[in-house]
Formats: structure tokens, sequence, C-alpha cells
């Protein structure tokens, strides 16, 4: 385990949960209510409920094959569900497409295809602008802001397949930005990206929280969770335990979600091991 | 079925006797409406199946063009037996119907069994067109059968597409165009990244069966010049050989539809040039052939064209260190192109190779039984010190200029650096 000497002040970004007088007249950004989801009768997720509150960083951590991604699918309406129902702001999401925005793995995608980096971020325009209608001066404004965010715009033109994976993780932000929605859902966006990349990402995402978005991230670094998030999930199948990252982060609850898979325990970790 | 392909049409039997300049003459002046027709049906299905082929090709769907293109067979086999002739509405119609449902059932059993695509398509693929042999070879018993021009379909034949035809053709790629032009985001994005184009609200399964239905009309059109048996080839090749040479979509489209129709003119004037000879294989051929050129000499992507290049990279670079090698050694005695070879521990093969280059270029001369640098040698040696020590500074500021994006292959480095970080670096040695 690697040693962090200057991390004492861990405490500062650790959140309280919102009033609940202060969001009582807006509806959640994201409500699940007892969700399964199932492949071939069994169940990936089971009775999963969840309950996300408004200009949060929320990191969703689990073994593998814990369903983390499975969930964040789910939300999406990506896949069909067993029971359960999945609110966001209050509605279904079929009501408001595109009211989601995603950051998918980076290899989901085919980074030979022919299109140009600018190309990839419009795309997050598509969702919202509605069938038949084509990209006009409002999306490329859109579009060559989310770029700026992500310090990419040199890179607008130059073909997908020519970027380095931190850049590709980045180009897959500035196309989520490019959605300009409430709620994000990222698939582990700091997988396989260098120590800069990582900072210009979590930095990114705070200021994203700090306008009032709420972000979803997968992570697997469990070194780094009480640094990133404000709030935790933690998944094996069922919710483990959620909560301020203060609260929840425990070793208890990580040997809990972890079983006897977890050989090395996180420094920030509260809790005497 | 392959034996004695009948003729169709007579265009071709009427010159049968005579020459071969005679009948290139008679397709290229283009005075026979035949050919007229012919022509323009192979452009249009040239222009139609290439741009749809881009789409198929990069959602990765190649193997379900070939399926749709030989599970038409059934369709068209019934088309001709519910009128007895053939009248080529029923017979389009037939087609889409049976390529439609043929996409319908790859769904179902890709979707609802453990089975997965390919197994799925291989399935539908051979199942749709043993049946459609099936129905073709009791159809050529009935006593109407052995004119109904059936075995045409199977390869093709250019010259048997009448002007009603045409017509019918024309108005089904323009159909095919508008709703391209009308769907293009919507297709690009489906592409690119399904998942994605779902989450983000664009109905992806209603793109996708309308891309379907897309390629089922394209087949249809494509059928009668085409064949059967290459449909699928029209969709690939074509698609297949613009993305080896560009990296835009848009391009890539336009290049593949050019492709398209230009071997399909070429495949039914080669099918012109005797009788008897079907279109389909050699507007097959004409295509492979782009394909093998684009495939070795792609100005990117190439086989020969990469390892050419990777060829001249090494030798310059070799050269480049012998320069240093001789800079370094210019006061002492002159190195051969033995101590050469020996001290950048290369063969002497391509130590004589790049040695050879340096002289040409007159960097080096020979100067008693070795080389030594001429005084342009000397200045281009300065000048690879420069950049190196450039480089050097670059890297190790690299943090500090993190906004600073830089591309080795197409950038500058001093341009990148800046006149004042380059003075200061000059300053500094």
């Amino acid at each position: 385990m690697i040693p962090q000497g200057e991390q004492g002040s861990a405490d500062e970004g650790r959140p309280n949960l919102p009033d609940s007088s202060l969001g009582a007249d807006r509806p959640l950004p994201l409500s699940v209510r007892s969700l399964t989801v199932s492949y071939d009768r069994k169940a990936v997720l089971w009775n999963v409920d969840l309950d996300v509150f408004a200009g949060r960083i929320v990191g969703v951590v689990g073994p593998n094959g814990a369903g983390k991604t499975t969930l964040i699918k789910a939300i999406m309406g990506l896949l069909p569900l067993q029971s359960g129902t999945i609110l966001i702001n209050g509605k279904p999401l079929k009501k408001q497409p595109g009211a989601i925005g995603y950051v998918p793995q980076r290899e989901s995608v085919d980074w030979d295809f022919p299109v140009t980096v600018h190309d990839v971020v419009m795309m997050g325009t598509y969702g919202t602008l509605g069938l038949f209608r084509r990209p006009g001066r409002k999306q490329r404004e859109i579009c060559r802001r989310s770029l700026d965010q992500v310090h990419m715009s040199s890179y607008a033109h130059r073909q997908i397949s020519n970027l380095s994976g931190g850049q590709q993780q980045r180009v897959f932000l500035a196309r989520a930005l490019a959605q300009e929605a409430d709620l994000y859902l990222m698939d582990e966006p700091f997988a396989g990206v260098d120590a800069a990349t990582e900072a210009a990402i979590i930095e990114l995402l705070r200021t994203q929280r700090d306008t009032g978005r709420t972000i979803l991230v997968i992570h697997h670094d469990l070194q780094s969770v009480a640094d990133y998030f404000d709030d935790v999930l933690l998944l094996n199948r069922h919710v483990v335990a959620y909560g301020p990252v203060g609260d929840v982060f425990t070793v208890e609850n990580l040997r809990t979600t972890y079983g006897g898979k977890l050989a090395v325990l996180p420094e920030h970790a509260n809790g005497e091991t | 079925m392959n034996a004695g392909l009948p003729v169709f049409l007579s265009i071709s039997d009427i010159a049968e006797s005579t020459g071969f300049g005679e009948q290139m003459r008679r397709f290229w002046t283009m005075s026979d409406p035949a050919v007229r027709t012919a022509v323009a049906g192979t452009i249009l299905l040239g222009l139609t199946c290439g741009m749809l082929g881009c789409f198929v090709v990069l959602r990765r769907m190649s193997l379900l063009g070939d399926s749709l293109g030989h599970a038409v067979l059934p369709g068209v086999c019934a088309g001709f037996l519910v009128t007895q002739t053939k009248h080529i509405g029923w017979i389009f119609t037939g087609a889409v119907l049976s390529a439609l449902l043929a996409a319908g059932v790859i769904s179902l059993i890709h979707g609802r069994t453990r089975l997965k695509a390919d197994a799925a398509m291989g399935l539908v693929l051979s199942g749709f067109y043993g049946l459609g042999v099936v129905m073709l070879t009791r159809l050529q018993r009935l006593p109407l059968g052995n004119q109904s021009g059936l075995n045409r379909f199977l390869f093709g034949q250019a010259s048997a597409i009448s002007a009603q035809e045409l017509a019918i053709m024309a108005a089904l790629a323009g159909l095919v165009f508008i709703v391209v032009l009308l769907t293009y985001k919507e297709l690009a994005a489906t592409c690119f990244d399904l998942e994605f184009a779902t989450a983000s609200g664009i109905p992806t399964r209603a793109i996708h069966y309308l891309l379907m239905l897309l390629v089922a009309i394209a087949i249809v059109i494509s059928i009668q010049a085409v064949g059967i048996v290459l449909l699928s080839a029209m969709l690939i090749i074509p698609a297949a050989t613009a993305h080896l040479l560009t990296d835009r979509l848009k391009v890539m489209i336009v290049l593949s539809m050019v492709f398209g129709a230009v071997s399909g003119v070429a495949g039914a004037n080669l099918s012109f040039l005797k009788s008897s000879l079907p279109t389909g294989p050699f507007i097959v051929a004409v295509l492979l052939l782009f394909f093998v050129l684009a495939f070795l000499f792609s100005p990117r992507y190439g086989l020969f064209t990469r390892l050419y290049g990777r060829r001249v990279q090494r030798r310059q670079s070799l050269a480049d260190r012998i320069i240093k090698a001789l800079a370094e050694s210019r006061s002492g005695t002159e190195l051969t192109a033995a101590d050469l070879a020996a001290t950048l521990q290369v063969s002497q093969t391509e130590a004589t190779a790049a040695i050879n280059m340096l002289r040409h270029d007159e960097l080096i001369e020979v100067a008693g039984t070795g080389f030594r640098l001429t005084p342009g040698g000397v200045e281009y040696a300065d000048a690879l010190r420069r950049n190196e020590r450039l480089w050097k500074a670059f890297l190790e500021r690299e943090g500090e200029l993190a906004g600073q994006l830089f591309d080795p292959d197409t950038d500058d480095i001093e341009r990148v650096l800046g006149a004042e970080m380059i003075r200061e670096l000059e300053g500094g040695t």
C-alpha cells in the first residue's frame, strides 16, 4: 500500500447529506425502487433501492460482477427490468429522452470509426435535437464549449484513432457534457488514464457538481474514494451500504461488500482494522 | 444451376458475331437504348448499395447484408408464382418481404435464444437460400417456368433491365437517398455507439429496422443486374474499400458510392462483350480490383505504403545517427563504412545504403578510406543537436506546458515551444 503523506485534510471534502427541507419541493434527480435485473433468470441486481440527491458526486464501488454496469444501464433503460421503478427528476426516462448523460467504458466503441473528435462530441447533442433536424450553430457552440472544458479544442478535427487513452476518455466526457443533462452516469472514467488526466477529470466533475449537476461514477480504486466522492454506494448485487463517504466508507462495510476478496484495505476507510 | 446460364434480351446476341472493338463501341456510344438502360441501372444500384454499405460495414453487419441478399430468393420465386409471369412489381414485393422476414427471424433467434448473431445469420442465410433453390427447381418444371427467366436472378444480367424496371429502380433509389439524407445523423450515431445513442434518446430500434428496410430495397434494386449470389459484395466491398482510404464518414460514403457506380458500369460493359456472360461476377471482379489496390496502396493504411514508409523512416534515422557519429569524431580520423556499422550496431548493407543516401545529398564525402562531413553535413549535424536539445527541454517542461498540445508528426517543435523559450534554452547552453 502506498502511504499518502499530506492527505490529513480528507475531512474537508466530507459532505453532509443535504437539508431535507431544502430539496423537499424538487424531485430527486434519481430515485430507484426495488429494482431487480436478471440475465437468464439469474438475478444480477436484486431489490435495489437508491435515492440520489442533487449536486452530489456518487461513487459506485463493488467487486467484479457486482452489477455496477448493469445498474447504470438499467437506469438508462438499456436493459429490461424484471421489477422495480426508476424515476429521473420524478418522471420515467421514457417521458424525457436524453435526460441522462452517459460516459461508457472506452472499449465499448471502435476507435477506427471514420469520425473526428468534433463529430463524436456533436453526437452528444443529437438526442435532444430530435429526428430529421440537422445540428446548427447552437449545437456547434455547445460542442466547442464542451471540448474547451476538457482541453481538447485543438484536437477537434483529429480522427479519433490518433488519440491516446486519456484523450479518448476526455472526448467521451466532452460528448457527455454536450448532452447538457442534469444527471450523469459514468462507467469507470478513470480506467487507464494517467494521473494528470485523472486530476483534470475529477476537477471537471467537481465543477459540474457545483453547478447543481449530479454524477454517478463507477470506480475501482478504493484509495481515492474518500477524496473523490461525496457519497458512496457499496454494491454487491444488492445495496450493501449507501450514504455520505464519511459514514459509509468503513472497513466493516467494505468487508461485507467484497467478502474475502479484499486483500488490501484503503487507508481512508473509517474504523479500526 | 450454374451451367448454361440462359441468355436474356438479345442485345448481346445480335452482335455475337461482330468483334470486340465493335461491341465496345456499341456500349460506349450508348446508341442502343438497352445499353443505356443497363448503364443507368447499374449506376443507380452502385450508388445505392455504396451508400448503404457504409452503414452496414460500420455497424459490423456485413454478414447480415449477405444473409438478406440470399434470403430474397424465396420471395422472388413466390412473386413469380403469384402471377405466373415475370411481373417485376410482384417479384420486387416478394423480395422485400422475404428480406424483411429474414431480418425479423434473425433478430428473433438472436434476441430470444442463447445463439449469437453469427449463428442466427448463418442459419437464416442457408435456410432461406435453400428454400429458394427448391422453389426455383420446382418452378422450372412448370410449363411457364422455362421462360420465366428466374435463373438470371442468381448471377444477374444488366442487359435484362427493362425501361419499366428502370423507372421502379430509380424511384426506389431516390427514396433511399432521401431517407438517408433525413436520418444521416441518427444512422451515423447508431453505427458509432449504439448504447450511447439509445441512452441519449435516439430511437435506435426504429433506426435499425429502417436500415434493414433500406438494405432490403437496395438488394431488390440490385437483384436484376448483380444477382442474388453475389449481392452482398455490392454492399460490402465498396464500403470496405472506401474505409481503407479515408477517415471521414462523409468522404467514405461518397467514395463508396463512386466505387459502386464505376464497377457497376464496368461489369455491365465486360459482360456485354460476349453473350451469355452474367453481369454479377464481373461487377464483383472490378470491385475486388479496387479493393486490392486500396489494400496495397492506400496512402495511410496500405500494406506497401506502410512497409515502404517504415523502411524510409528506418534509413532516415540511421542516416541521422551516422551524421552524429561522424560529427563526434570530426577532430579525429575519418570513419569507414565498417566502423560506422560496428559503432551503430547495424549490418554493413544497411550502413552502406544510408551512407549512399547521405553522399547523394552531399552531407558526407569520401576522405581517404572513410567518410567525413561536408560543410553542409556539419550544418545538418548542428541542426540535429539543436533539435535534440529542444526535445529534451520540451519533455522536461511538459508538465507546465500541459495546455500545450504537440504532435511530433506534424508540428514543428520550434513553433510549439515558441521563440522566447528557445532563446532561453539557447542562452542556457
